[in-house]
């Protein structure tokens, strides 16, 4: 079973006029010693947010915390830990809290949920962080005691991993870490991704007596033949490329691959031979299949918590859609019923997807490409002209035709909203721009800092909606796309994340525990995702200019870090776990625990051993 | 994503003939100099601050190649019909000197942040890493309560031409008048050759050697000029002024897109930043001895091994990346043309840490070369440094332009320079970086493994420093045309 990183966002509403006694509350030294012995708790953050955007606004005291495992056991050791220094904050505010159930109800009442999560190190929890970086530490020294000057790199090596005391580190260290053994699953998911879309296929081809023949027959089995082996192919290959390519194959691979879809082929024709009573049976059984899928998927991986939207309700996809297409499928018969049933399903299938299966799982660009191309090739299938003239492609491409031509409608509307509802943020006042210093001036270098934006969404239906279809879509494009150790290229960043929260969800808050200061953070920001933050931001008040929601906007860096400067909210207090490595310092730390580890290594990794220490 | 430099083929060519000599060139031909600080007496009538300002206006050096200059590579040929004490003169003004020589707050607070608090304040001093001896309470000049109004820059081949000038301003009564002796010299004081590697800026006119002498290719304009496109071709925020404080029109209309940086419109506005620059000073003095015993430290017969490490080129200048051997080369390879990814990725020649890969990283910023260039070139200066020697006080005088401080300037001194992300944790460059909250370790990559040089000392002092507003001649021209009675409010 693994670890996931999880984390708690609460608002505490405090009592009117008592801010600057909470913040004087906070003992900082006495609330790091007590921190410091939960051993789950990677970072946590206190802060005072208005709840409005008016003159004199009521306070939340804010409650951020990344940590390992269930978020009850992580707010029991709370308690348990740091209750004497919690408990003066709390009462100043006026919150009560007398006891640990109170406490917990306090909490889970006011947590405002995970929102749009990132995670630097998917299954890394802290234990692990410790451990290996202890182990770099015990394997330098075991280099500097077995370096002779005219040893070889590979005697070095072997000796580094032989000597007893890195050894004994090695042991503490999991032979395996959480995201190899999660990543075991990946061809199995894979693989059941396209035999259930060659079953749905078959059927949806089959039923229809329009076509039936010999030729679509032949048709289906070259498509299916192509959608079952594009998996298989990206699956097995092994490409650093992060364009969509085809990545250099190993003979053997190929062969297999040929094989395998041969067999299948044959299987799915076999199949179809049987004749088309047997159809409603395809369509059982892949109902059956779904629904089994998301239980096993919804077992795999912890309950989600705060379910703060509805998309993000398991239930709804482990009731009410399967209810939904048996319905249809009850309710009516014939194309329709098989259009309609198709589609939710597929919609089904591609929210369970960005939802639940993705982020636990660090896809490597090979799957990720692989099961895109899967789907892709699944929504161009009505396009072949023996099947065109179903009802079902018909309703695929009304559908389609819809979708763009609200998407582009909203966007148009969107693009002229933006020189309406633009408008040019205030100056400064002094005393805010000084405060804008002070805040830039606790960003020091060399550590880790805290960033709390806080923005407002423009009004009106439109933008409710877009910042909300946007939002969706960075989650699912992060889950197809997979984030180990980067969101969109930042590397930066240990945990991020984005929480509609207030009245009417009406403000966006963003959360981020990240390495090095204020300025280049932002500059990595504008470089490397300025349309995706611009996507997200222009739907709020004040962001520089853009246009087509995605662009302009952050790429004019200046005002946009002027945006960013008059958004953002002091910490008051930040505690880390490990303040002095950044993401790429642990993963390095990671990468030499798994090398040492190995029984043998080739050229390539005795070099990286010893480039590592 | 790849932020792909756009074309910049229209990019308009810089008027030469309105920028300050400085942005154009080193002046290499005129290896004296003189730093001129100068303090405004508090009795200063701007009156007479203006008209001694309109006096000097015709001798302010502009970047245009004049009849007797050619110029080449960026370097401005001397011409040897012209007397020795010829002098190039340039002026910049600190943010409190444009305070009292009149400019409104309406034009004052377009300017950055940065620019407004100054070096010597506490926000800098956190971001730069000047802390403990470096920290602005210990400097010589530039501290809060001593900071310089305005600068001038003079260079000439012969030091006899600078005594006059000196006169000059003495005549003026502006106030409080200090000076350095600086001089451009091959060698630096740790015996480097220095001012090899400075950006190209892109001109129809560039030559291909110029060019073939730049892996990064020309850099737009707009890095280090406002008023022109800059890498993403979008025009640099630049400081504005009313349009009724310049009754005589000598500045252009600011562009819509220039909004300022606290977002007013541009609409009634002019230009005041247009052929402008942000010019960034700090003395910092370097303890030879120091550094000569520490390298002497770790063997004798590797001493010039290891400083050519810590540089990251040879003395004579050749770059390790293109030096394959460990001893030192016969021949100095002058050459500025080379890439770290292929042959140097990992460090093996110049190191990950060392000195000239921190302050240019090139192309090993990300696995996609393109993409390190394209971040690379968004963090580049203009180097304009020049050696002093001070009774026993020896050091450098670090001076660069850039239009954009915090992403320019002070983004490479805090995360290149100061940053760990290029070496082990708790590493800072082993020259230039802070020791304060480092290890003071630098990491020597190379096969079989890594070797390591402990306990750097502070190799450099920072002695003072400030940033200034390097103007262009129309806005010197507007300077000195300020009427009174738009005299600051504050």
């Amino acid at each position: 079973m693994t670890i996931k990183q999880s984390c708690i966002n609460v608002l505490l509403p405090i009592a009117t006029g008592k801010g600057d006694e909470v913040s004087n509350a906070i003992d900082m030294q006495a609330l790091d010693f007590a921190l410091a012995s939960i051993q789950t708790l990677h970072f946590l953050a206190l802060a005072l947010l208005p709840q409005d955007n008016s003159e004199n606004p009521k306070q939340w005291l804010m409650i951020e915390a990344n940590f390992d495992g269930q978020r009850e056991d992580f707010l029991e050791q709370l308690w348990a830990r740091a209750r004497e220094q919690l408990s003066p904050i709390l009462n100043v505010g006026e919150i009560g809290s007398s006891d640990l159930a109170a406490f917990v109800e306090l909490f889970k009442d006011c947590d405002q949920g995970q929102g749009i999560n990132h995670t630097a190190l998917p299954g890394m929890d802290l234990s692990s962080i410790r451990r290996s970086v202890e182990l770099y530490k015990t394997a330098q020294v075991a280099r500097a005691k077995h370096f002779s000057p005219t040893s070889s790199a590979s005697a070095l090596c072997d000796a580094i991993a032989q000597d007893q005391n890195v050894k004994e580190a090695l042991l503490q260290v999991p032979s395996r870490w959480p995201e190899d053994s999660l990543k075991q699953w990946h061809p199995v998911i894979a693989m059941s991704f396209s035999f259930i879309l060659s079953f749905t296929l078959l059927a949806a081809t089959g039923i229809s007596p329009l076509v039936y023949g010999e030729f679509s027959l032949a048709l289906n089995m070259v498509l299916c033949t192509i959608l079952f082996l594009a998996p298989t192919l990206f699956l097995s290959g092994k490409s650093t490329s992060t364009s969509f390519s085809i990545p250099k194959l190993a003979p053997s691979r190929v062969v297999r691959a040929i094989l395998a879809t041969l067999i299948t082929a044959l299987c799915l024709y076999a199949f179809h031979r049987l004749n088309s009573w047997l159809v409603p049976f395809y369509v059982l059984g892949f109902d059956l299949l779904f629904i089994l899928l998301i239980f096993v998927l919804l077992n795999s991986v912890p309950a989600t918590q705060g379910l703060e939207n509805f998309l993000a309700k398991p239930i709804i996809y482990c009731v009410l859609f399967p209810l939904a297409i048996l319905a249809i499928s009850c309710l009516f018969t014939g194309p329709i019923a098989f259009a309609a049933h198709l589609w939710l399903a597929t919609l089904l299938m591609l929210m369970c997807f960005a939802l639940f299966i993705a982020p636990p799982l660090p896809l490597e660009p090979i799957d990720r490409h692989g099961l895109l191309g899967g789907v892709i090739v699944y929504l161009l299938l009505p396009f072949n002209p023996s099947v065109l003239f179903q009802n079902f492609a018909v309703g695929a491409v009304i559908l389609i035709i819809c979708v763009l031509a609200a998407a582009i409608y909203a966007l148009c509307r969107l693009q002229q909203q933006e020189n309406l509802d633009y408008e040019s943020p205030p100056l400064w006042e002094t005393s805010t721009k000084r405060s804008a210093i002070t805040l830039m001036e606790a960003q020091h270098c060399r550590r880790q800092n805290h960033l709390i934006s806080i923005t407002h969404v423009k009004p009106g239906r439109l933008r409710w909606f877009s910042i909300r279809i946007v939002l969706f879509f960075v989650k699912a494009a992060r889950a197809l796309q997979g984030t180990r150790g980067e969101l969109s290229g930042i590397v930066t960043i240990h945990f991020a994340r984005w929480i509609l929260i207030g009245e009417n969800k009406s403000q966006l808050l963003f959360l981020s525990n990240y390495g090095g200061n204020w300025g280049s953070y932002l500059d990595e920001f504008i470089d490397h995702a300025s349309e995706g933050l611009t996507s997200i931001w222009s739907n709020t008040i004040g962001f520089p200019r853009s246009s087509w929601l995605s662009y302009g906007g952050a790429a004019n860096a200046q005002r946009f870090k002027l945006f960013a400067r008059r958004s953002q909210w002091p910490t008051l207090y930040h505690y880390s776990a490990y303040p002095e490595f950044t993401v790429d310092q642990i993963e390095k730390y990671v990468r030499l625990n798994t090398l040492l580890a190995k029984q043998q290594r080739n050229r390539n990794e005795i070099e990286e051993v010893l480039r590592l220490l | 994503m790849n932020m792909q430099s756009k074309n910049h083929a229209t990019t308009p060519e810089v008027n030469w003939r309105d920028v300050q000599g400085l942005l154009r060139t080193g002046y290499g031909p005129f290896t004296k100099s003189l730093f001129i600080r100068v303090r405004f007496r508090k009795d200063l009538s701007l009156l007479s601050f203006r008209q001694w300002l309109k006096s000097l206006l015709p001798d302010v050096h502009t970047g245009t190649p004049a009849s007797d200059l050619q110029i080449s590579h960026g370097e401005i040929i001397a011409d040897s019909s012209e007397p020795n004490t010829a002098l190039r003169l340039n002026i910049a003004f600190t943010y409190t000197g444009l305070k009292h020589i009149g400019l409104t707050s309406n034009a004052l607070h377009t300017f950055p942040l940065e620019f407004v608090d100054g070096i010597g304040s506490e926000r800098s001093a956190k971001m730069l890493g000047d802390e403990g001896k470096n920290h602005y309470s210990q400097w010589q000049w530039g501290k809060p309560e001593d900071i310089p109004d305005l600068v001038l820059l003079a260079f000439s081949r012969s030091e006899d031409a600078f005594q006059p000038l000196l006169d000059s301003i003495e005549r003026a009564e502006l106030g409080k008048v200090e000076s350095l002796a600086t001089c451009l010299s091959e060698l630096e004081h740790f015996r480097f050759r220095d001012g090899l590697s400075n950006p190209l800026i892109r001109s129809a006119n560039n030559s291909p050697e110029a060019l073939a002498r730049n892996p990064e290719g020309a850099i737009a304009p707009g890095e280090f000029i406002f008023g022109y496109g800059d890498q993403r071709g979008l025009l640099p925020v630049s400081p504005t002024t009313t349009r009724a404080s310049d009754s005589q029109n000598l500045l252009s209309r600011a562009q819509p897109e220039q909004d300022g940086p606290n977002g007013e419109f541009t609409l009634d506005r002019n230009d005041l930043g247009r052929n402008g620059s942000f010019l960034v000073v700090r003395q910092l003095e370097q303890d030879v001895e120091g550094f000569d015993a520490y390298i002497n430290g770790y063997g004798e017969d590797k001493a010039e091994y290891h400083a050519a490490k810590i540089m990251g080129r040879w003395r004579d200048g050749t770059p390790l990346t293109l030096s394959a051997g460990d001893t030192v080369p016969t021949q100095p390879n002058l050459s500025n043309h080379f890439h770290y990814q292929g042959a140097d990725v990992h460090g093996n020649r110049c190191p990950m840490g060392a000195h000239i890969r921190r302050s240019n990283p090139r192309d090993s910023m990300h696995k996609d070369a393109n993409v390190s260039w394209d971040i690379a070139n968004r963090h580049r200066i203009l180097r304009r440094g020049r050696i002093y020697t001070e009774e026993k006080h020896r050091g450098l005088l670090f001076m660069c332009l850039n239009v954009n401080i915090a992403r320019q300037f002070e983004h490479i001194q805090s995360n290149w320079i100061n940053g760990t992300r290029f070496a082990n944790e708790n590493e800072t460059d082993p020259i230039a970086g802070t020791r304060v909250g480092s290890d003071g370790n630098f990491t020597i990559q190379r096969a079989p493994h890594n070797a390591q040089l402990g306990k750097l000392p502070d190799f450099v002092h920072l002695r003072g420093g400030a940033y200034f507003f390097l103007p262009s001649i129309s806005a010197l021209q507007y300077f000195a045309n300020l009427t009174s009675t738009s005299s600051n409010s504050d």
